[in-house]
């Protein structure tokens, strides 16, 4: 009997046994009660570092020239999937670690929201490893849904229960929106499979536009790329803090995952029929996302934009059908990640001591916090790309990626993004810095969310320092073809 | 021989020093001066380690013409691109490094009696010293591109500290914004036409430019990018105003943050990798140079601040600068760096001595400032040694670079240099006119009165600079030749480009 399977699904059974567990511990409250009221916490976090470790140990055994891909029909675990593997196991890990201190906002349903954090984990897992078109809608579905149910844990807001019945909705009309893409794909490539398809001659077809424009919006608008971008950051201002980050962490990997295996793994062959699509999407994107960022009175949705516009950078480097290019929107994701972590650990403990995130609370915290407010620096510097972080150079590679690929024009968009953003940076910045001081100090985050903050802090700066070996992962990650072996 | 690692403590050791001062303690006296010691020590020992490693390469001006020392490890590879982590200082760069070095502990003693925001204040002055240190370090382009955008938001930040800076920040962000995109528009355009996967500078100093109409766009670029930081005509908004707003050691950082690095820019980049553009910008560069001379000297000749005098006669000096540049020649071009570094040391001091007098005061209107310093005779003092490096005179920094630009440039083009000599004489009506009016007369009879003479730290900070700028007068001897073997490669790289010149009596006989 073999079975290998089980070693190879290892990371995602993981998960969903710890998923189990996280629920079961919330359902029996009282046999638990001696192990204190966090207990799950630790529960998906050792579900989370054992499924990270276990695609660290996977990708290491296949770290050759030509890797020995694993294939259980339209499941496979490639280094593609691998990398996303990693990246997502510890995208959760740092909500959860940066998330302690705003914890209470979920209570008394601790276990749940762990429990779909960890599904969602898994559906992000799943879609990186999917090579046929269902089981890249069952993937997407997976990460998304339970991030948009978490939204409404927040018990004593109704209007974040409200809202997350919303977005529950309009994420479920995405993905019928994907599928719709999906099923234009299959119609036109004859197949399901993202091998077949990709060995498929298909001819040059117009549907193909639809077909990746009702993809991109599907998929990505899941994060908030033009046009759902106002709307998405909206819902996070009622949500609690630690969900709001977890939606934008795993559901932007899920949702580039599910892209890279279509557009360029199984349509590359003949990029001219969706490339304009992807750019213009991009275009708007990168306008209108610091554009909404300046209009923000709240600093939480300012990140938000700010981080929209920045996942619309390796949108512009999806023109470019290439290793480099999709190396730069793995090493992309990677940048964004310990920022949306961090935005959690410094703006959850501020809703908690009662202090909201306007532009009147936040005015003058450095003379009140001056660890939080550096923080905060950082986080915006971070978020708006500002030279030297990540984000800096992640801008200068997806406009070369737009340039390679024939869209020069783009260049002209992406700089006059970067200083909108820039702006919105200044903006924040000089609120924190400012010398009338309002409101009381304000404690430092706990001890756990402070290894988070740290922990995130030191990879936003390590990124820009490892550039190299990080791209050199990211380049193997790329390595075509990215539809399986 | 320097070591390989000097470079990279000389641009990092300021960054570790801000990372301490955020961490300490700020709420006792002895906290507040635990402080400021450690900026003090974290901007001391670059300077020490660029005077016992670096300086002694200036005795051997044939080293000029390539980057010595050199620290290059590879940081990215097998991508769109190469980028090198490239740090090195050649005749271009080896001495307004140096400036900046030694610059630096002057500013945090002439920031010593700050009242509040110690850390921020402390820790963004040092970035600030890791950006600028770290423009004039780097040997890749890159690289200089994340040093010439690093001090926009500190100094936005900084300048926003003054009581009327809100305005003066948001226009200094927006505009060095501006300037940053283009920049990396620049190179960009630069990478794709040129076919060049590098941006190590000794490569591309020697390889293919850009041609063509992509070659103007790219040189257009670079002249607004490097024109904006060096606040020519009519980008010099930002720079005005931030000298008239900001506190005056935020003032004096400001000015060694703009013609210094947007001089070494335009020779580096727009010389030396897009020559062909240079050539074919001679024009606009010529009158700019002549608007951005007459444009600031006549501003201020007229206007009636203090500090937009001094502002406005700093713009003025970017005008020769330009027109240094644009002879094309390695004197003229060697002058034009070398007033670049001269201005390293007068510009911080004039705003020292004139901020002083108008803090002390409470005012900026020079009618109510006459005879303000009548007792103050250390602050004259100073003011008059800033006055002659502004103007060069002889035996200050600024003289042997005012003369070898105006001697360099008269080659090529006389009429303009003649112009230059006239606005010169503009500027510097403009500046006896505020010695006249706040230095070197008697209070008004109603209502003036004198403030109290430069002690303590701001002592010591204008008398490193003036210190400086004499010393490094009286010694051009020394440092010249290597300045001038630096920019030999440039000049001949820009002459290789240049149209073939028919001798006027072969033609006539053709």
């Amino acid at each position: 009997m073999n079975l290998s399977f089980t070693q190879d699904f290892g990371p995602i059974g993981l998960l969903v046994l710890g998923a189990a567990a996280c629920a079961f511990i919330d359902l029996r409250p009282r046999a638990f009660r001696n192990w204190g009221g966090s207990l799950t916490r630790w529960v998906a976090l050792a579900a989370l570092v054992l499924a990270f470790l276990a695609s660290i140990g996977f990708w290491r055994s296949s770290y050759g020239l030509v890797p020995p891909d694993i294939e259980h029909g339209s499941f496979v675990v490639d280094r593609f999937a691998l990398f996303f593997y990693a990246a997502a196991s510890a995208a959760a890990g740092a909500v959860v670690v940066c998330g302690a201190d705003s914890e209470s906002e979920v209570s008394p349903h601790l276990g749940v929201y762990h429990a779909l954090l960890l599904v969602a984990t898994a559906g992000v897992l799943f879609t990186a490893s999917a090579a046929d078109l269902a089981s890249l809608a069952v993937g997407l579905a997976m990460t998304v849904l339970p991030l948009n149910m978490a939204l409404g844990l927040r018990k004593t807001s109704s209007a974040a229960v409200r809202s997350a019945a919303r977005s529950l909705m309009v994420s479920a009309g995405l993905i019928l929106l994907f599928v719709g893409g999906e099923a234009i794909v299959a119609g036109v490539g004859g197949a399901t499979a993202l091998g077949a398809i990709a060995r498929h001659a298909i001819p040059v077809d117009p549907l193909m536009a639809l077909a990746a424009l009702l993809i991109l919006i599907g998929a990505l608008g899941q994060i908030g790329i033009f046009p759902t971008g106002a709307w998405k950051a909206g819902e996070t201002l009622t949500a609690p803090v630690g969900a709001a980050t977890a939606r934008t962490a795993l559901v932007s990997l899920a949702a580039f995952a599910a892209v890279l295996r279509i557009l360029p793994g199984a349509l590359g062959s003949e990029p001219r029929d969706w490339t304009v699509t992807v750019a213009v999407l991009a275009g708007l994107t990168l306008l209108a996302a610091p554009l909404q960022a300046l209009r923000q009175r709240r600093m939480m949705a300012a990140v938000q934009h700010l981080l929209i516009a920045q996942l619309a950078l390796p949108i512009l480097a999806l023109t470019e059908v290439s290793q480099s290019a999709t190396a730069t929107i793995l090493y992309s994701l990677l940048a964004v990640i310990p920022l949306a972590a961090v935005a959690l650990a410094i703006l959850g403990p501020l809703r908690e001591f009662g202090q909201d995130d306007t532009t009147n609370s936040l005015r003058g915290l450095w003379a009140r916090s001056p660890v939080v407010a550096g923080m905060l620096t950082l986080l915006i510097a971070a978020a708006a790309g500002l030279p030297p972080l990540a984000g800096f150079f992640v801008r200068i590679f997806a406009i070369e990626a737009a340039a390679q690929a024939g869209f020069g024009w783009l260049l002209w968009i992406a700089l006059l993004s970067g200083l909108l953003s820039a702006l919105v940076a200044y903006r924040w910045i000089t609120v924190v810095f400012d010398s009338r001081v309002d409101g009381p100090e304000l404690d430092l985050p706990g001890r756990v969310s402070m290894v988070g903050i740290i922990l995130c802090g030191v990879s936003s700066l390590g990124f820009v320092v490892a550039l190299g070996p990080l791209l050199g992962i990211a380049a193997r990650a790329a390595l075509a073809p990215l539809f399986g072996p | 021989m320097p070591s390989d690692i000097s470079l990279t403590l000389i641009v990092f050791l300021p960054a570790v020093g801000a990372f301490v001062v955020l961490g300490l303690p700020v709420r006792t006296d002895l906290q507040r001066f635990r402080v400021r010691t450690t900026a003090l020590f974290a901007t001391l020992l670059p300077l020490l380690i660029a005077i016992f490693d670096l300086l002694g390469e200036v005795g051997n001006p044939s080293q000029g013409a390539l980057p010595q020392p050199s620290f290059d490890a590879p940081w990215l590879r097998h991508f769109f691109f190469q980028m090198d982590y490239h740090l090195g200082t050649d005749g271009l760069s080896l001495m307004l490094l140096f400036a900046i070095t030694a610059i630096f502990p002057a500013l945090v003693l002439a920031s010593w009696r700050i009242q509040e925001r110690y850390r921020s204040y402390f820790a963004l002055l040092l970035i600030t010293e890791v950006a600028l240190t770290g423009a004039f370090a780097t040997q890749d382009l890159l690289l200089f591109l994340v040093f010439f955008a690093l001090p926009v938001v500190p100094l936005a930040i900084l300048v926003s500290f003054g009581d009327q800076g809100g305005s003066a920040g948001r226009r200094l962000l927006l505009t060095q914004g501006l300037a940053t995109a283009a920049l990396l528009a620049a190179i960009l355009l630069m990478l794709l036409r040129s076919g060049n996967v590098t941006f190590d500078f000794l490569t591309l100093s020697t390889a293919n430019p850009v041609q063509g109409a992509p070659a103007l766009i790219v040189g257009a670029l670079l002249l607004f990018a490097f024109g904006s930081r060096m606040a020519i005509f009519p980008l010099q908004r930002w720079f005005v105003e931030g000298v008239a707003s900001a506190p005056t050691p935020v003032a004096m950082l400001l000015t060694i943050s703009s013609l210094p690095v947007g001089a070494y820019g335009l020779v580096r980049v727009l010389l030396d990798m897009d020559p062909q553009a240079s050539l074919q910008l001679v024009r606009p560069l010529l009158a700019l140079a002549l608007i951005t001379l007459f444009w600031g000297a006549l501003a201020a000749r007229g206007s009636g601040d203090a500090r937009r005098v001094v502002a406005y006669g700093l713009v003025a000096v970017g005008g020769p600068v330009l027109l240094g540049v644009t002879a094309f020649s390695e004197t003229s071009i060697a002058g034009a760096l070398g007033l670049a570094f001269a201005y390293v040391l007068f510009a911080p001091l004039l705003v020292l001595a004139v901020g002083a007098v108008c803090d002390r005061s409470g005012v900026q209107v020079m009618t109510s400032l006459r005879g303000a310093a009548a007792a103050a005779p250390r602050l004259r003092l100073l003011f008059a040694v800033g006055v002659a490096g502004l103007l060069g005179i002889p035996f200050v920094a600024g003289f042997p670079a005012l003369f070898q630009l105006l001697v360099g440039s008269f080659v090529a083009h006389r009429f303009v240099t003649a112009l230059t000599c006239l606005g010169l004489l503009v500027l510097a009506a403009a500046a006896w006119r505020l010695t006249g009016s706040v230095f070197w007369t008697s209070p008004a009879e109603e209502g003036g009165v004198p403030v109290a003479d430069s002690h303590g730290s701001e002592f010591y900070a204008g008398w490193i600079l003036a210190g400086l700028l004499i010393a490094f007068g009286v010694s051009a001897g020394y440092f010249v030749p290597y300045t001038v073997h630096g920019t030999d490669l440039v000049a001949a790289r820009v002459s290789s480009y240049a149209p073939a010149v028919v001798p006027a009596k072969k033609a006539a006989h053709s």
